[in-house]
């Protein structure tokens, strides 16, 4: 472009020049024409100087005597001035009639000067002086006429020549303005021509810049010269690929990254030692892109590395009893130094290795799976679509066979876990079971005991009846008898209520009202004790529930705390809504429970009652809250009383609601 | 900066100190020609001598013309000449009527220092005696000149002419030695006078002139046209200009000038030198104190 502008600025100056020369040319013409005027001019003035001087000589000659005195210098200074335009005149160049008569004029000149000396010195007789003074008049009269003569010519010439320069000068004022013209018209078209030169490359680089810019990398433009655009084009157009092939290359970076991540992940995911190898084959050939992909691993029972199921690019009867004697593989691994190798068709170790379907081979590489640093296979990948294996790949494949090698690590503690979680379970079970038979054996030993004590007495009694006599005595025990009997069937009715399995009634329940009856229900036994009853309610909602079940278990938890108090007290029943569920809080400040006693308080048969408490009705209740979907927990504070705490949801989530 | 103020001080001092000097000099000196030969010619002749001088001595010198050769007597003074080119009579009658010394004479062309007169008649009018001019027209150049006059006069004299207006039909004077030629090479004389440097000037520029004439008498020696400058005059003026004109010869334009002026060089001139002059006075029977040069 530089060479461009040079050439262009060089043609404006020579236009420059050009139109400088015209310039110069026409000026020195014009001037030449004006000098040749001003010449002619010049001649006129010296010609009419001529006709003064003469006329002033002619007239001397008439007025003034012939002792000249001064005047006498005058009349010589005038002659010679009047011979020297002469002189002046014929020493030019003319035209042949004019020198000629120039000439002529030179020689009257030179007579008259004669004849005027003859006249002003001569001193004769007054005839002979006339006679010199006619003689000279009149030849200064023929050198006027000769002068007007000429003065004619010389007016004619200056006319004509004055027509002619004028001419000259319209002619060269054409032809100034002509170039002007055409140098202005030819510097613009240059300056168009020059500047659309300039901005078309311009414009396309900023185009494609922006089309760069967009995201449309690899753009390449067309614009293609010798110049420095050129140049930035072809710089522009590498750029572009440039940037086109390192986005691509970042992206496949990014692909097989994710293509890595992805595996890893399912690694991770997946247990089954046959799952991991699929994903492994799957994933080498989706993130390396080759043809087909291989594992053999150690099989300790065949002493051999066999090919593991399944392999890309291969159906399993193809790799089926495909395996590797180990001190083969050992020795390859080895002699690669323990590291990955890229091994091309043509080694000897190709066949070695593909001893089956090496046919179509155009690369290979071989991975070396270690678990803990011991060799325990390797991976084949062959023919990598479109170009070599490389080091990049190489490297990526290390690390998957890394992320491999701890899969296998983890499915291998995975079922090992698996296993002893088992075992774990069945000792458990087994244990729970020997736990049921104890609890069993020891209701039952309760159960005995519990009716045994009636049963004594009504045979005691029974035996004592056998003796006695006496009515009164006999009806006395008859009546011991039946309560002993009443007692024991309370025993057996309640053991029966504890094993029978009552449905929930469920309906909309207010358990600040529903506590409210049971406390009504209680009150009136404790009319002369000294326990005070607080009722701490919340606003709390209405619950799904069996109000006669929750009755139940409520009105079992006050008459314990009424209990416990035996000197009075505090029973305070507090309500609050927490989150989705209801909570009530049954406290008093009685005797407490001890801690190895908290333990046991929701099994069945325990009591801390000996005489007034069958040992079921806390683990009743707690049979009815768990129905319920709900909590029971106790809070125990030795010598400060006992807190029952029951949670409650607002809805069941089980649909219970029996008919 | 110091040096050059001090520099330009001295160079201004310099400059007052050297101007009244040039203005001293500044000055004009007239000088008067006689009419030896046609007064253009003349002044033509001693314009480039004029020029030499004042671009010298740094005196404008100016020339003047008279028409006649007595003019330069009576005229000297009335016209405040400073010195004139003198002739052999005019020389003699100045040195004696005017307060003037002569300062140089030229060196002719062909090496003389003076010149001398010719009697002329056509050859073709058969006069060769002075018997044969009888009742011929005579042209005189001027009665203040030896050559043009006095000569002619002793010598027609010396051959019985006693007197002139008997003898011949008509003389005249033509006031110049060149007209005094073309009045007879016109037929406007018979007979004319002329000083030789002049006739030798006109042969040289037309040779036929010597055919057509011929000399019938030769004058005696006589000195050549002399520069005479006033006596009053500084001296130093007076001094530089002798000198300008003594070494002229020595350059190329003094030599160029002294050849328009058919001149060699020219030598110092002394009163001396016009003694031929008084002779010839003396042999006409005239005396250069009563002498009337004038031309009625």
């Amino acid at each position: 472009m530089r060479k461009k502008i040079t050439q262009y600025l060089l043609l404006i100056f020579l236009l420059f020049a050009l139109s400088g020369g015209i310039a110069i040319t026409a000026l020195s013409q014009v001037t030449r024409d004006l000098k040749s005027l001003i010449t002619l001019h010049k001649i006129e003035i010296i010609r009419q100087n001529l006709v003064i001087n003469l006329q002033t000589v002619q007239t001397n000659l008439y007025t003034i005597g012939t002792s000249f005195g001064p005047d006498l210098d005058v009349i010589v200074d005038n002659v010679n001035s009047l011979d020297k335009a002469i002189t002046t005149c014929t020493g030019c160049h003319h035209s042949a009639i004019l020198t000629r008569k120039l000439i002529r004029l030179k020689r009257f000149t030179e007579k008259y000067k004669e004849a005027l000396s003859a006249f002003i010195t001569t001193t004769a007789n007054p005839e002979r002086v006339k006679r010199l003074q006619m003689a000279t008049a009149e030849i200064g009269e023929m050198l006027l006429q000769n002068t007007r003569e000429m003065a004619f010519i010389t007016n004619q010439k200056l006319k004509e020549k004055s027509g002619m320069a004028l001419r000259k000068v319209e002619r060269i004022k054409q032809i100034l303005l002509a170039s002007l013209l055409g140098i202005m018209l030819t510097g613009g078209i240059i300056a168009v021509n020059l500047t659309s030169e300039i901005l078309k490359p311009i414009r396309e680089l900023s185009d494609a810049a922006r089309e760069v810019a967009s995201g449309n990398l690899g753009y390449t433009i067309d614009y293609s010269d010798a110049t420095e655009f050129g140049h930035l084009a072809r710089v522009f157009n590498e750029m572009s690929l440039s940037l086109k092939e390192g986005h691509e290359r970042n992206m496949n970076y990014m692909m097989r990254l994710s293509g890595l991540y992805r595996l890893t992940l399912s690694f991770h995911m997946v247990t089954n030692k046959q799952d991991i190898i699929r994903e492994l084959v799957f994933g080498v050939a989706e993130i390396i892109k080759t043809e087909k992909v291989l594992v053999f691993l150690y099989n300790r029972e065949q002493d051999r590395y066999a090919s593991a199921f399944p392999a890309y690019g291969f159906t399993d009867s193809d790799v089926e009893n495909w395996s590797y004697e180990p001190s083969f593989i050992n020795n390859l691994y080895l002699k690669s130094n323990k590291r990955s190798i890229i091994i091309q068709p043509e080694d000897r170790i190709t066949k070695q290795l593909l001893f089956r379907g090496n046919d179509n081979i155009r690369n290979l590489a071989v991975i070396w799976l270690k678990q803990k640093g011991i060799l325990t296979g390797f991976l084949m990948t062959i023919n990598k679509e479109g170009e070599e294996f490389d080091e990049e790949d190489i490297r990526l494949l290390s690390v998957i066979a890394n992320n491999f090698s701890v899969a296998m690590d983890n499915a291998q503690l995975y079922r090992s876990l698996h296993t002893q979680m088992q075992k774990l379970k069945d000792t458990q079970e087994q244990l729970v079971q020997a736990a049921k038979l104890a609890a069993i054996g020891e209701l039952a030993a309760n159960i005995a005991h519990e009716i045994n004590n009636p049963l004594t007495s009504i045979l005691g009694y029974a035996e004592l009846m056998r003796e006695e006599e006496d009515v009164e005595s006999i009806m006395r025990d008859l009546e011991i008898i039946e309560s002993e009997s009443l007692r024991a069937r309370d025993i057996v009715r309640q053991l029966l209520e504890f094993s029978k399995k009552w449905p929930l009634k469920i309906s909309k329940v207010d358990i600040n009202r529903l506590l409210k009856e049971v406390i009504d229900l209680v009150s009136l036994n404790l009319k002369d004790s000294e326990i005070n009853i607080i009722e701490d309610f919340s606003q709390v909602p209405q619950i799904n529930a069996d109000a006669n079940q929750l009755k139940q278990v409520f009105l079992n938890l006050i008459n314990n705390a009424i209990q416990s108090m035996t000197n009075g007290g505090t029973l305070s029943i507090r309500t609050e809504k927490i989150d989705n569920s209801v909570m009530i809080e049954v406290s008093d400040t009685g005797t407490g429970i001890a801690d190895n006693v908290a333990q046991k308080i929701f099994e069945p048969f325990f009591t801390t009652k000996k005489d007034r408490g069958t040992g079921l009705g806390l683990p009743i209740s707690y049979r009815i809250i768990k129905k319920h979907e709900g909590k029971i927990e106790v809070k125990k504070r030795m010598d400060k009383g006992t807190t029952f705490r029951v949670i409650l949801p607002i809805r069941l989530s089980s649909l219970q609601i029996s008919p | 900066m110091i040096r050059f103020i001090v520099i330009a001080t001295l160079f201004c001092f310099i400059l007052s100190t050297q101007a009244p000097m040039t203005h001293a000099e500044n000055r004009e000196l007239l000088i008067g020609l006689i009419p030896e030969q046609n007064i253009f010619k003349q002044i033509e002749r001693y314009k480039p001598l004029a020029r030499y001088l004042s671009e010298k001595t740094g005196i404008t010198v100016r020339l003047t013309i008279l028409s006649r050769y007595g003019d330069i007597i009576d005229r000297f003074v009335q016209r405040g000449l400073d010195g004139a080119f003198f002739g052999d009579l005019t020389g003699a009658l100045a040195i004696e009527k005017l307060y003037i010394e002569p300062v140089v004479r030229p060196v002719n062309l062909d090496g003389s220092t003076y010149s001398y007169g010719y009697i002329i008649v056509r050859n073709d009018s058969g006069i060769k005696t002075v018997a044969d001019m009888k009742g011929k027209v005579l042209a005189f150049v001027d009665r203040a000149t030896v050559t043009g006059y006095l000569f002619p006069l002793s010598y027609f004299r010396s051959h019985g002419v006693e007197n002139l207006n008997d003898f011949f039909s008509e003389f005249y004077f033509t006031g110049s030695h060149d007209s005094s030629v073309y009045a007879v090479l016109d037929g406007r004389a018979d007979i004319g006078c002329v000083k030789n440097t002049i006739y030798n000037n006109l042969v040289s520029r037309d040779p036929t002139i010597k055919s057509e004439l011929r000399i019938i008498a030769k004058s005696p020696l006589m000195p050549e046209s002399t520069l005479c400058l006033r006596k009053d005059l500084p001296e130093d003026i007076k001094k530089m200009i002798k000198e300008v004109l003594l070494t002229m010869d020595r350059n190329d334009e003094g030599r160029q000038i002294l050849a328009k002026l058919q001149a060699r060089r020219f030598i110092a001139a002394s009163v001396e030198d016009f003694k031929p002059v008084y002779e010839m006075l003396k042999t006409v029977g005239e005396d250069i104190e009563t002498y009337q040069y004038r031309v009625r």
